[in-house]
Parts: structure tokens; sequence; C-alpha cells
């Protein structure tokens, strides 16, 4: 006879979910009930340092609940795509001015938070902002996301501890210099300059912008927006520096098949390498507990922190005209126009962008410049490795950064950005094609738009 | 069984039915839009896209070379295994265990095999055939640093993830990781061969060249085929490991349509139109391929006679 198992196992299910059912009204209610939870992903800030921020706020706010995700640069926009096409995006996210990560791809997720801002800052909220960081986080006439912080770059990071180790100056103060200290390093077996070229994500187009302005000041923006071409004889003569560059040591042989993160990061890092070419958000590996974390994570067991260090760009033309840094704004926070949770999103959002706790808390990280004007890094309690020279360097190093030298990715669309890493990444590993060839190619695949 | 049934073809086929309708948007249309049906631009935009054929070129290329590499491992490896080799279980585990790795494991160590410091470079610098300069750059040295020009490779540096070679890094990596599959088709469809048949041709003088080609390739047939087949589809959907080594570079040289389709996706303005066209064109090319493929590799019958006439 067949044997019916649907009435025990029906049973024994009402019995279970009876006693949970008389556990659940025995037991206190918990607070956390009552508390919002923000969701936050990110491919900025690193995840320690999202998580200081998240857990500072909630200092603030006990009744809400931040959780941050982070995500590798070129990770981001795929993962952001695909949850906020099936409804499941986050509460809170970051966008920048331009890139693959940048307003023209995730500004439409966004909602407009002008009025938002305003209510909380007053009419004149944007120049309380760094400048012009309001306008590029504005997508279609709205305000997309309000400022977290800047960015600057157009110079170097060095390992100082290299550096002196080898004997070699800190200032290079033309390309040849560069080259010289090269060629110790590459003796001694340390890589110079580290870099990763493999992904389309914008370190190289940094680089190249650095070198441009060495050479014809204003020649890369210009290119960008369409006042002049990328077939112009100022950017062969970007693409020949590259070339030139892998050929003499100061690029290491595996810049077209490493990325810049975690790679090329990571070899310097891990002491490795002398130099790397970064922004601003580097900054924050300087503290001596953030340089141990990341180290860590770069392979290396009990590390050392090394004295980290900003450099002035050498002058690659050798016409006295070095690169100062340019940059922008580096992201916003914007809010999902979806999201659940509005008035826990908006609450995070505004501490983190327009309050001085928030935003104190911000640039005490060195992850960014200040988005909130008259906020300044607390320098003497960040913990840096060698506090006595380094807090000179990187307080010239952040007022200059806010008075950039023209923008870093503004006006950079993606086909653009995609555009320029493939003409490097063929500059540097095709020594058969021409760069007029190359450029040219450049010019026909970019795609320009109104900013 | 039937509702399950439905629902899950009906679910797949009306996402294909779907990216259809997108391919039909403007080639910068994205869902966040409201919808707007263009016609083809989509479509003529790839045919008149220089990247769309160099994937194609790419897939077509893998395809030949992989396969080819795919087919003759297993088919040796396999005759190995049946002939009396030392430690037979370990042999097929160490042949076998690359196939059931997750590209997404294998992808670093690959990474690393070929880096320009890798084991490989390591491997020919103990061979005096690379040198390394006082900067720490590589250069092909002994015989090989004369041969290359000569042959038309002088742009080839020993850093292999480059242009001219990251497309036969993405073949090595597929190879090793398809060999085993391959091997272990090829195992049983060589227990299949009749004994006596091997036998009587050792007799007859055969030797082990010569039966392999005469007798158990031609035995091993249907499994070539069968091979052909999947391995067809497999380089026209390829993405994991091209993505993952090289990301389709550098310079696109690695480029295939899976990964073209996810920088169009994600890495270059999100272009639904487009993405969506270049992924029907992928679909009918996949389902054209595989229908052929079946046609030509079909067991050829004898025709049945006409059957007789009513009375």
């Amino acid at each position: 006879m067949k044997k019916n198992r649907t009435v025990p196992f029906v049973a024994a299910i009402t019995v279970g979910m009876a006693t949970m059912l008389g556990c659940a009204e025995d037991t206190p209610k918990d607070d956390a009930a009552d508390q919002a939870t923000v969701v936050w992903w990110g491919y900025a800030p690193d995840t320690s340092v999202g998580e200081l921020w998240a857990a500072e706020f909630m200092k603030d706010h006990p009744d809400i609940k931040v959780e941050y995700t982070n995500y590798e640069n070129v990770d981001y926009a795929p993962a952001m795509e695909a949850a906020m096409q099936s409804g499941r995006g986050p509460d809170v996210f970051p966008v920048a001015t331009g890139g693959v990560t940048g307003r023209e791809l995730l500004g439409p997720y966004g909602m407009d938070l002008a009025s938002i801002a305003e209510e909380e800052l007053g009419p004149l909220w944007k120049d309380q902002f760094g400048p012009g960081y309001v306008d590029q986080l504005t997508y279609d006439g709205a305000i997309v996301a309000l400022p977290v912080g800047g960015v600057a770059t157009g110079f170097f990071w060095i390992n100082k501890d290299l550096f002196d180790t080898h004997g070699v100056s800190t200032e290079l103060a033309t390309y040849d210099d560069l080259k010289a200290a090269c060629e110790t390093f590459g003796a001694a077996g340390v890589t110079c300059l580290t870099m990763g070229v493999a992904s389309l994500d914008c370190f190289i187009i940094d680089l190249m912008h650095t070198i441009s302005q060495s050479y014809d000041h204003d020649y890369f923006l210009e290119a960008v927006l369409g006042e002049r071409s990328f077939d112009d004889p100022t950017f062969v003569a970007i693409l020949d520096k590259l070339r030139e560059m892998l050929a003499d040591g100061v690029f290491a042989q595996n810049v077209v098949s490493i990325k810049q993160y975690p790679e090329a990061n990571n070899e310097f890092l891990s002491g490795q390498a002398a130099m790397v070419h970064m922004g601003t958000w580097y900054a924050q590996y300087a503290k001596r507990d953030g340089m141990i974390a990341s180290m860590e994570a770069a392979g290396v067991s009990n590390p050392t922190p090394f004295t980290m260090m900003p450099m002035a760009s050498p002058d690659f033309a050798g016409d006295g005209h070095p690169a100062k840094p340019f940059g922008d704004v580096d992201y916003g926070m914007a809010i999902n126009k979806d999201t659940k949770n509005l008035e826990a999103a908006k609450t995070f959002v505004l501490w983190l962008t327009s309050t001085k706790t928030g935003q104190q808390t911000v640039v005490n990280a060195i992850d960014l410049l200040p988005a909130l004007t008259g906020v300044q890094p607390e320098w003497d309690n960040l913990g840096l490795v060698d506090p006595e020279i380094q807090i000179p360097a990187f307080t010239e190093l952040f007022d200059e950064g806010a008075n950039p030298d023209g923008w870093r990715l503004m006006a950079i669309t993606s086909e653009t950005n995609n555009a320029l890493v493939v003409a490097a990444q063929r500059a540097l590993s095709e020594p058969g094609a021409s760069t007029a060839e190359i450029a040219k190619q450049a010019e026909s695949e970019v795609f320009r738009t109104d900013f | 069984m039937l509702p399950a049934v439905l629902f899950s073809t009906g679910l797949v086929y009306a996402c294909v039915g779907y990216v259809g309708y997108v391919s039909l948007m403007p080639p910068r249309w994205r869902p966040v839009y409201p919808p707007a049906v263009e016609g083809f631009d989509s479509y003529a935009q790839a045919l008149d896209d220089r990247l769309f054929w160099t994937s194609i070129w790419h897939t077509a290329l893998f395809f030949l070379v992989s396969y080819a590499l795919i087919v003759i491992l297993g088919i040796v490896l396999a005759a190995l295994m049946h002939s009396r080799i030392y430690l037979p279980t370990i042999f097929k585990v160490i042949i076998f265990v690359p196939s059931v790795i997750a590209p997404a494991i294998m992808a670093p160590v690959h990474r690393q095999v070929f880096a320009a410091d890798g084991p490989i470079n390591w491997f020919l610098e103990r061979l005096g055939l690379i040198a390394v300069e006082a900067n720490g750059t590589r250069v092909w040295a002994g015989w090989l640093q004369g041969l290359l020009p000569k042959i038309g490779l002088g742009d080839v540096t020993p850093n292999w993830i480059q242009p001219t070679t990251s497309l036969w890094v993405v073949v090595a990596a597929q190879v090793f990781s398809s060999v085993g599959i391959a091997f272990i088709l090829f195992f049983a469809s060589m227990g299949q061969i009749d004994r006596e048949t091997l036998e009587a041709a050792k007799i007859d003088g055969a030797g082990n060249i010569r039966v392999l080609w005469s007798i158990i390739v031609p035995a091993t047939r249907p499994t070539i085929a069968t091979l052909a087949i999947l391995h067809g589809i497999t380089s026209l959907k390829l993405f994991d490991y091209p993505y993952l080594i090289t990301s389709g570079g550098p310079a696109h040289s690695s480029e295939f349509l899976g990964t073209l389709i996810y920088n169009v996706l994600f890495g270059t303005s999100s272009r639904y139109g487009y993405a969506s066209a270049l992924s029907v064109m992928l679909f009918v090319l996949a389902l054209g391929t595989s229908v052929l493929m079946s046609l030509s590799t079909r067991e050829r019958r004898p025709r049945a006679p006409k059957a007789a006439g009513r009375v």
C-alpha cells in the first residue's frame, strides 16, 4: 500500500511555524527593526574608507544603517546597469563627471537633487562647493549628484624610501632626469614607473594629459572638446613620447599587459615600483594605517610603511613647461530615483556632502579634495608615516588641487575614453604602426558632446 | 512537467524576442529612454564596424586553431591512455582536471604564466633565447633574435599579452581547459572499437601511427563531428578567457563577439540598441553554424526504397 507522506509533512511544518510564532511573541522588540537601511554601492572610496564614513554617519544618525559595497572601477558600471535595470539598485551611488563611471551613463538613474540642496543650504548653495563642481555633476538639466570631493592629477607619487636607498633625487625636472632615474632603478631590479594600460580605464589618459600640458598647455582639452583634433601633431608627439618611455625603460615591459588596478597599484604599494601616476585620491595610502592595510592587500606580509610623496611632473617636452595639477569634481553622491528609503538616503547624502562634520570625515580620509569650501584635512591628526616632510608637500598639493589648471575628465565621453586608451595601447604595443596613423584612428573613434 | 517546459522555453524565447525588439531601437538607446523603434540602423552600423569584422575574424581563427589542437591532443592522449602506461588514473586526472576548474580561477594563472616575468620567459631565459637588459627590459637573444624578423615577426617582443600574440594566449588557455573533455570523449569512443580489428591490423603489420590514422580516427569520426559543433558554438560565444586574461586587447587584438558586446554595453556608453543588434547577429551565426555543421556531419544512409503504392 502506498504510504501517504503528505500529512506528517504538513503537520511538522505547522508545528514548526507555530513554535516559531510563539518564540516571536516572547522575543522583545528589536530596535534594529526601526532602523532604516541605506544601501550604498561605489567604485570609490575603498572599502575601509567607506565603512569608516558609514560608521561616522551612524554615530550622528543611529536610526539609519549604511551598508557599503565596493566594486573595482571596471566592474562598477556593469553592476550598476544590471541592478538598475532590474530594479535592485542601491539607494545611493557615486557618479563621476566623465568616463565609464560618469554622469552620462549613471546620471539618468539619479534624482534631481537641486531642490533638496537648496532646502538644506539656501539659495546660494552652489557657491558653497568647489569651483564648478556642481555644474560638472549636471546631466540633462538636473543636478544628479551632490559633490563629495574633488580630484587633481598631473603629478607622480613616489616611494621616497626607494629614492633615498638608490640615491635618486626626488626632484626630476626634465625627461632626461626621469630617464636617468629609471636607469638607476632598472639596474637595481626596481620597476621605475608602474603603469597598467590593459583595461579601458582612464589612468593612461591622465598621463597623456600630463605629457600634453608640457608640449602645448591647452591642446588636450581643446581636442577633447573638438576645437582641435586628435590627429594633430601634438597628439602624435604624445604617442611618440609614450613609445620613448617604453624604449627607455621608464615604463616596465608589461605596461600593456597589466591593469592600473589592481596590478600597477599593487606593484607600487608592495615596494616593487618607485613611481606611479595617480591623483590626489592616492594620498590616502600615505596614512600609516591605510598604507599597512593596502600593502597587506598587495600581498606584503608584515609590511613596513614607506614614505609616499607627491612629485611634480618632469618637463616632458624640454621647453620649460611642466604640467600643473589639473582636475575636477571626483564624484558626487546620487540618490536612486526609485529608492524606497528616500528620507534616509537624503539624510546620508546631505550629511556626507553638505555638513561640516560629514565633509571633515571625508577629507580626513585624504581620498578626496574637499567639496565644501572652508573644510581642510586635519593634517596633524591623520597618522601620516612621516608628518614632518609629508604635511608641507601635501598641503601644497591640496591647495593646488583646489584651484586646478584645467579639467580632468569633465568633457571626456566614454567613447573618447575608449579611443584614447586604445591609441595608447597601440602606441605601446605595435611598433610597426605609425603614431600618425594611430592618432588618425583615435580621432575617427572619439565622440564629443556639448558640456 | 509540460508547464515547466513551456515556462522555461517561453522565458528564453521571450528574452530573445526582447533583444530582437531592442535591436530595432537607435544604436545609443538605453532602457531609461522611451522606446523608439528606428529600424535596422544598428545592423547597418555593425556591418560597417571594423571591430565587428575583427571579432568575426578572431572567432574564425580561434575556432580553426583551437579545434585542430583539441582534436589532435584529445586523440593522442586517449590513444596513450588505451596503451599500457604507468599510473593511468593519475594520467587521466592530470589531463581532465583543467576542464573542471572555472575560467575565473584559471585566468589569473594564465596571466602569470604569460607575464613578461612569468615562467615561460624564465624558461626561455635559461635556454639563452631571452636576455634581460640593464633597465629590466627583456629582449630576444640567440638564434630566435635573428629568426623572428626574417619570418615577419620583428614586432614581437617577449611579452605575450601584446597585439601580435594575445589571441594565441587565449587559444592556449582554451585548449588547456578543453582538451580534457575531448580526451574523455575520445577515450570512450575508442573503447567501442572492435579489438579484433585492431589485432588484425597489427598482424597485417600496421604500425601504431597507421592504426591510429586508418582505424582509430575513422572510428571516432562522430566524436570529431560532435566536438566541431560544440567548439563552434563555444567559439562564437567566447567571453570568459579573453575578458579575464586580455580584456579583449590590447588594442582589440583579442576581441571576440562576446567581449565586443560586453564592451559596447558596459564600456562605451551603454549602447543597448547596438549591443542588441550584435547579440542578434551572434545568435543567428551560432544557430546557422550549428545547423550547417549538423547537416554536413550527418551520417549518410542509403535512401530507403519507395513505399509500394496502395493496391
